[in-house]
């Protein structure tokens, strides 16, 4: 694997989507930033660049410590984009630390900096989606999910969480964006840990008794694929459970990646993983990868 | 997946490069004429501005071209490179410390023959000023990068910076800038197979930065840039191991800029090495603090991975400050 940004830019791109590839860094006014579940967060932003040029699965680097004009906190921080429309662009995120404490208390109005978008995006040319979503890695996979509701795309969306606190219902990202293309909450799977909505289990139990009934479209022509974004040890049970799936062969598997990052741009090198390609960078070989390739 | 394979149009990119040396030339000409209070003279090398960006945190230039304009900058000091391409550590590889960032990345980097091949070209043709940072396990290894950039001269490499500082490697790198000898047996390596201009990364993780800088200045060095990381570590209390698969990593940001202003200072008031001042440098402000401590010129390392910008804001405000202070050059701030 040759490192260098601009090589696996162009690679990705066809001359036409190649005068998008510009990122630029831009401050950006908060519209809404409101709580809508336990230690989640929405968040939409103004910027009619971004929210064009954005790609299911692409992120933006947000600038928490311009706010005060300090060193602290020192670093951007990545987050998927949920969803956009028109001049707006939306956020879905769960405070885990300083730096989405912080990103919690900033009133709409407020302006802050953004780069963005970044890094690749879904496939949105299969068949059949399958989409799994862990915990907050359904931000990502509800912008999958409406832009494959747009193309006609026949998709299913399971989303897990630990309990119903924590779930995030599609109906209600739905009615609060106003997204006519988001699936109401009828057609997603929810599936809890506790079961207090939903299945009982882990998203990936269900992916694999979905997998392995026969309500898949057996024809030889429809391609399925699975998209996921979640903690790692869902992305690990997903890839594991493909190997030993007898359909594992005949179906795709993207995973939306997350990692700490210091730039978000290519620089710093410090979002590197492990594949069987050897390291890549999050960043700009990602955040969306080849799941089957993980080790 | 395709895009980690590397067979994009490169006949495309050079064109698209072509056109745009062709702007920034006649930009560059205007650059010069208004930026004669800020050209500084380093030993032999000679910069339109006294704004470099520091090796490691501006990749090979080229992730920085949709975002920043790079001939406006200095000169950028490109990604440490070694004889053979290095994969790095394991990941995790970064964390954020108060007002620091930890970083032990190991050194990853494509290797000397695939950058001056193949991303040089590129590179040269949105900047004329590029400071080839080199590293390696023997001192031997170091005389073989020097041997065969001197063997590839472009014009666009303007200097050979030595990295025996990097924190995050086992041999090599520190092991030679932990000591007098080790930091001369390098120096003089380097020296001996180029004429280019040589620059020497110092680490601050020494007893007595003074010593080893002189050491270098008798090997051969023309300036010596300081400082590299700080040794440091964070330990993840819950899971009860370091944050970093390396164990310690190196510590850069706002947080070690005192440490580097004092180093630069010792360096600047005891010896004649010109200097070139690193460490935890946001804005031009900061950038006037290594000034007046002695520096000829400044590196921008971390700032860069936070605002891409950064760099050009240091050089705008930089003027500003001089012409409303009265300043005819960089060097007139010496205090």
């Amino acid at each position: 694997m040759v490192y260098c940004f601009y090589n696996s830019l162009l690679n990705h791109l066809n001359d036409k989507e190649r005068e998008f590839a510009v990122r630029k860094d831009e401050y950006c006014k908060i519209l809404i930033n409101k709580k809508i579940a336990d230690n989640i967060y929405l968040m939409s932003l103004r910027n009619s660049r971004i929210s064009k040029e954005a790609r299911p699965g692409q992120f933006v680097m947000l600038a928490l410590h311009d706010l005060n004009r300090a060193s602290d906190p020192l670093l951007r921080r990545p987050f998927s984009i949920c969803y956009a429309k028109d001049d707006v662009f939306y956020l879905l995120y769960r405070v885990s630390g300083r730096g989405t404490a912080i990103m919690s208390t900033l009133s709409p109005h407020s302006d802050i900096k953004v780069i963005g978008p970044l890094g690749n995006w879904f496939s949105q040319d299969i068949s059949f989606h399958i989409l799994v979503a862990g915990g907050i890695g359904i931000a990502p996979l509800l912008f999958l999910n409406a832009r494959l509701n747009k193309l006609g795309l026949s998709s299913a969306l399971l989303c897990g969480a630990r309990s119903k606190a924590e779930l995030i219902g599609t109906s209600q990202i739905k009615d609060l964006l106003q997204a006519d293309d988001i699936s109401p909450d009828g057609a997603a799977q929810y599936v809890t840990e506790d079961g207090s909505k939903g299945h009982k289990g882990l998203v990936t139990d269900y992916l694999m008794e979905l997998i392995e009934s026969n309500c898949l479209p057996q024809h030889p022509d429809n391609k399925i694929i699975i998209q996921a974004c979640g903690p790692m040890p869902m992305i690990r049970a997903v890839r594991r459970l493909l190997l030993r799936s007898r359909w594992g062969e005949n179906i795709r598997f993207e995973a939306s990646l997350e990692s700490v990052m210091a730039c978000g741009i290519g620089l710093c090198l410090g979002c590197a993983v492990e594949t069987r390609y050897g390291h890549i960078h999050i960043c700009k070989d990602g955040p969306v990868v080849n799941g089957k390739k993980l080790i | 997946m395709d895009n980690y394979k590397n067979n994009y149009n490169n006949d495309k990119i050079k064109t698209d490069c072509r056109e745009k040396k062709g702007d920034n030339a006649i930009s560059n000409e205007k650059e010069c004429e208004k930026n004669n209070l800020l050209s500084t003279q380093i030993g032999p090398i000679s910069l339109p501005n006294p704004v470099i960006l520091a090796s490691g945190t501006c990749g090979y230039g080229l992730e920085l071209i949709d975002l920043i304009d790079i001939s406006s900058i200095g000169a950028i000091a490109v990604k440490g490179l070694s004889l053979l391409p290095r994969v790095g550590n394991p990941p995790p590889r970064i964390i954020e410390t108060p007002c620091g960032l930890l970083n032990a990345i190991g050194l990853e980097n494509v290797g000397i023959d695939d950058f001056l091949k193949r991303l040089l070209p590129i590179i040269s043709s949105y900047t004329s000023r590029i400071i080839i940072n080199i590293l390696g396990d023997t001192a031997l290894d170091y005389a073989r990068l020097a041997k065969i950039i001197e063997e590839n001269r472009d014009d666009a490499i303007i200097g050979i910076e030595v990295n025996i500082s990097c924190p995050n490697v086992k041999e090599g790198g520190i092991a030679f800038g932990r000591s007098s000898k080790g930091a001369r047996e390098v120096t003089g390596a380097v020296r001996g197979e180029t004429g280019l201009p040589l620059i020497v990364k110092l680490s601050p993780n020494v007893a007595d930065i003074v010593e080893i800088a002189s050491s270098v200045q008798e090997a051969g060095a023309d300036a010596v840039s300081l400082i590299n990381t700080v040794l440091g570590m964070a330990i993840d209390i819950r899971k009860r191991r370091s944050r970093l698969s390396n164990i310690f990593g190196g510590l850069s940001g706002p947080c070690i800029r005192p440490i580097a202003l004092r180093m630069v200072w010792e360096v600047t008031h005891s010896l004649s090495i010109p200097v070139i001042g690193v460490g935890g440098i946001t804005s031009w402000r900061d950038a006037v603090e290594f000034f007046m401590a002695g520096a000829s010129a400044v590196q921008v390392g971390t700032a860069t991975l936070i605002e891409p910008d950064t760099g050009i804001q240091i050089i705008k405000g930089l003027e500003r400050f001089m012409i409303k202070e009265g300043y005819n050059s960089v060097k007139d701030m010496k205090i």
